[in-house]
């Protein structure tokens, strides 16, 4: 059996319509729900006589803690880009390239770049291995929230001010790959935008190396180099700035360059 | 709020009630899950995150735990949710009705997390991708689980592909 004749068969397998009443009867549930929502609940009376003398300044001190703590991380995660509408998502595979063995697929991604000019991380995994695709996410969620914990302590408000002034909007930060070979932390990467361009030209300063529609998508190939990296992003204007492919080079002992991770597109989905 | 709520039902409904059916077998249950899953949305403790989760795929998730959790309760696995169709000749019908349900059954006996797949891949035309995310799976373990569900259905209803009829 081939897989069309397989479809064919499996599309055999109807499902009726639901019955007319389910609108209604979530309709009846809804309203019950709101209803049992808003009553305030009194605290009972044994939860004030337990809150004496030394448990009542404990739990005081606790709370305080704690508040300091969410407020810590409030902070954290206010700066993170909001939510908003996602324009578009691109479903991206990393191949990394080791010594001596063929390329594998390390990271598949789905992300998009906001209008900050950032790519997101929509989510991840890691082809294989829910070890690292569980911990990746943990590491994810967290090291952002912890990088800006601790910003305060390492940088001072105005050389953060500077910072913010300086980078701006004028930046576009590219996910190019991982930082290990088993991909639990990934890297980003910031370029200065590119300044007066136009078109397929508008993204990025720096040495141009060719045009390419990918998936559909002009994009402009510009090269950056920063030993021992050097970076080639295919970067499409009309998704604001999304490098829909990225090679990533490491220089080898005698100066020369080589491909050591690759960043490859392989679906665009518009309005998702 | 509550037309909010009701259009949030109206546009999402149908592929959940599709999923539920498959899953459980039975229109009934299905029902009363999706009523769970939008009903979710409006607890205190919901975990939906729109900054993480498209809402649609945060509901697949909730529909396919509800259904798990029927599952592990001893609930019913009915063979098919489907109901005859009305059109064609009385043997036609009842030719395709068979086929329906044999279809039906061949996938329902998959292993829970290949038939998962398998519905949302074939029927929902759901993007790998997106399957993982429902699932909390790597890409590759759905791939995975696809092709291996595809395989065993090949081989349960081979006799059917050449249009032949199975005593079954």
């Amino acid at each position: 059996m081939n897989d069309t004749e397989l479809d064919e068969l499996l599309d055999q397998w109807t499902v009726s319509a639901p019955s007319p009443n389910l609108r209604d009867g979530l309709r009846t549930k809804f309203a019950a729900e709101r209803a049992s929502a808003i009553p305030a609940r009194y605290p009972g009376r044994w939860r004030g006589a337990l809150l004496t003398g030394a448990r009542r300044t404990l739990l005081a001190a606790a709370v305080v803690v704690i508040g300091v703590f969410v407020f810590s991380l409030a902070q954290a995660v206010s700066q993170t880009p909001p939510p908003g509408r996602i324009p578009y998502t691109v479903e991206s595979e990393y191949l990394l390239y080791e010594d001596d063995a063929p390329p594998r697929i390390a990271m598949v991604t789905t992300s998009y770049t906001g209008e900050d000019g950032a790519e997101t991380v929509l989510s991840r995994s890691v082809p294989d291995s829910q070890f690292s695709t569980l911990v990746g996410r943990k590491l994810d969620a967290l090291l952002p929230v912890w990088q800006r914990m601790i910003t305060p302590f390492v940088v001072s408000p105005k050389e953060l001010e500077a910072y913010r002034k300086k980078t701006g909007f004028q930046e576009v930060v590219v996910v190019p790959g991982c930082s290990d070979r088993n991909c639990l932390i990934i890297t980003h990467w910031g370029v200065p935008r590119g300044v007066g361009g136009t078109g397929t030209r508008a993204c990025m300063e720096g040495k141009v190396v060719g045009v390419e529609t990918i998936l559909g998508h002009p994009t402009t190939a510009v090269q950056t180099n920063s030993r021992p990296y050097r970076l080639t992003m295919w970067m499409a204007p009309d998704l604001g700035c999304f490098a829909l492919r990225i090679n990533s080079e490491r220089t080898r002992p005698d100066g020369s360059f080589h491909v050591w991770q690759t960043k490859q597109a392989v679906r665009v989905t518009m309005n998702p | 709020m509550e037309d909010a709520f009701l259009r949030l039902f109206d546009e999402n409904h149908l592929p959940l009630f599709r999923f539920a059916c498959r899953l459980t077998g039975s229109a009934a249950d299905a029902e009363d899950i999706i009523q769970e899953c939008f009903l979710e949305l409006l607890r205190p403790g919901c975990g939906y995150d729109p900054a993480r989760t498209q809402l649609r795929t945060y509901l697949f998730g909730v529909v396919r735990h509800q259904a798990l959790k029927r599952q592990r309760r001893g609930a019913r696995i009915a063979s098919s949710g489907s109901e005859p169709r009305a059109g064609g000749s009385p043997e036609s019908q009842l030719l395709r009705t068979e086929l329906e349900g044999v279809v039906a059954r061949a996938v329902m006996e998959l292993p829970d997390t290949q038939r998962e797949v398998l519905i949302l891949a074939h029927y929902e035309q759901m993007p790998l991708a997106e399957i993982a995310l429902v699932m909390d799976l790597e890409v590759g373990a759905v791939k995975s689980r696809l092709q291996r569900a595809r395989a065993q259905l090949k081989v349960t209803l081979a006799a059917y592909a050449t249009g032949q009829e199975r005593k079954s």
